[in-house]
């Protein structure tokens, strides 16, 4: 089940990564920024760390 | 910015960053101590702190290039396995359950917090603040330890960076969020948070390097691409960064060595004094 929900936070954080990359959600930025990429990159990052977890919650070993 | 101010502006940034004395709050405090009329707000100012930033990150690479070697191929190794089955491979995940707080922390809080406290006046009052953390980080530490044996005995009690709980990297990683309050020092809260969890002086210090090598270098890689295009004196900003790695490098060196038998409270009273200085004269 947790391996399950840190995947789904992986998918739900990398279509977040892509609404910044493409400047179309501006949530915890300065308003009117633009294309947040630094903002896309770290959340592509935290996705990767996400499907990690998932990796070692389906073994039952952390 | 002038030759001079950049060059210098590289040193204290360098040295600082590792010492538990808050790089960010010297940045903001120093140049107006000072009355330097340069602007932080300036274009040119991000590619600059960007390469004072990757100069850091280089020296620490440098400096601890066995360690990643050995923590890169650990990590690849448990991620992959989904599994921990060796002391490198639990430090390279303490190290991940460490960074991810302090990242995701830093993504909701970045901004709202340079917003509000991004001026000189506030960073001082931090670095006093970031003062009685240390002290008190000493304080608390002192009480646990063996009354009356000598330093390197008292030392021995505690343990290895690698044997941190992960619940205890986590908290020290949350706990790296209030360094994006100028004046509060990240590699402070790091080997404050260390200490309290029982790492040896030394190894709270290693661990701390270690915390903030891909965090110093993602700050940096993530400005690179606002460096494409930018009109920045690049002859002088590589020098300052050069400088940077090399005050980097000789800091992390000193405070590895001194940390072998030195406690923190040397940086909590100059944090109080630098702090209290800084408030009376930017009245």
């Amino acid at each position: 089940m947790l391996a399950l929900l840190l995947v789904v936070l992986a998918v739900v954080l990398v279509v977040f990564a892509y609404l910044y990359w493409v400047g179309d959600f501006e949530l915890f930025t300065r308003t009117g920024s633009g294309p947040q990429k630094k903002h896309a990159i770290l959340l592509v990052g935290l996705a990767v760390v996400s499907l990690i977890g998932a990796n070692f919650a389906r073994r039952r070993t952390i | 910015m002038s030759l001079a101010q950049t060059l210098f502006l590289g040193l204290l940034q360098g040295a600082s960053e590792l010492f538990p004395v808050s790089s960010l709050g010297h940045a903001v405090i120093v140049p107006s101590l000072l009355r330097w009329t340069f602007k932080q707000s300036d274009p040119r100012y991000v590619p600059f702190l960007t390469l004072l930033h990757l100069g850091t990150a280089s020296a620490l690479l440098f400096l601890y290039r066995r360690d990643w070697w050995v923590i890169s191929r650990a990590f690849i190794r448990s991620a992959v396995r989904g599994q921990i089955r060796d002391a490198d491979e639990r430090t390279a995940m303490l190290l991940v359950a460490a960074t991810v707080p302090a990242g995701a922390v830093g993504f909701v809080l970045e901004h709202p917090l340079k917003a509000l406290f991004a001026s000189p006046r506030a960073a001082a009052a931090f670095l006093i603040l970031n003062g009685f953390m240390l002290l008190g980080a000493e304080l608390l530490r002192r009480r646990s330890e063996r009354a009356g044996a000598d330093r390197a005995a008292q030392e021995a009690d505690y343990k290895a960076a690698g044997q941190l709980t992960f619940r205890a990297a986590v908290v020290v990683g949350l706990a790296q969020a209030l360094a994006l309050l100028p004046g509060m020092s990240r590699s402070g809260v790091t080997m404050s948070g260390g200490l309290l969890a029982g790492l040896r002086h030394q190894e709270a210090a290693r661990f701390s390097f270690l915390l903030a090598t891909p965090i110093i270098a993602a700050a940096g890689l993530l400005e690179v691409p606002q460096l494409v295009g930018s009109r920045a004196p690049w002859g002088s900003y590589l020098a300052a960064a050069l400088l940077a790695a090399l005050a980097a490098y000789l800091s992390a060196r000193f405070l590895i060595r001194y940390f072998r038998s030195g406690r923190l409270d040397p940086y909590g009273w100059y944090s109080i004094l630098a702090g209290a200085v800084a408030l009376v004269l930017l009245r």
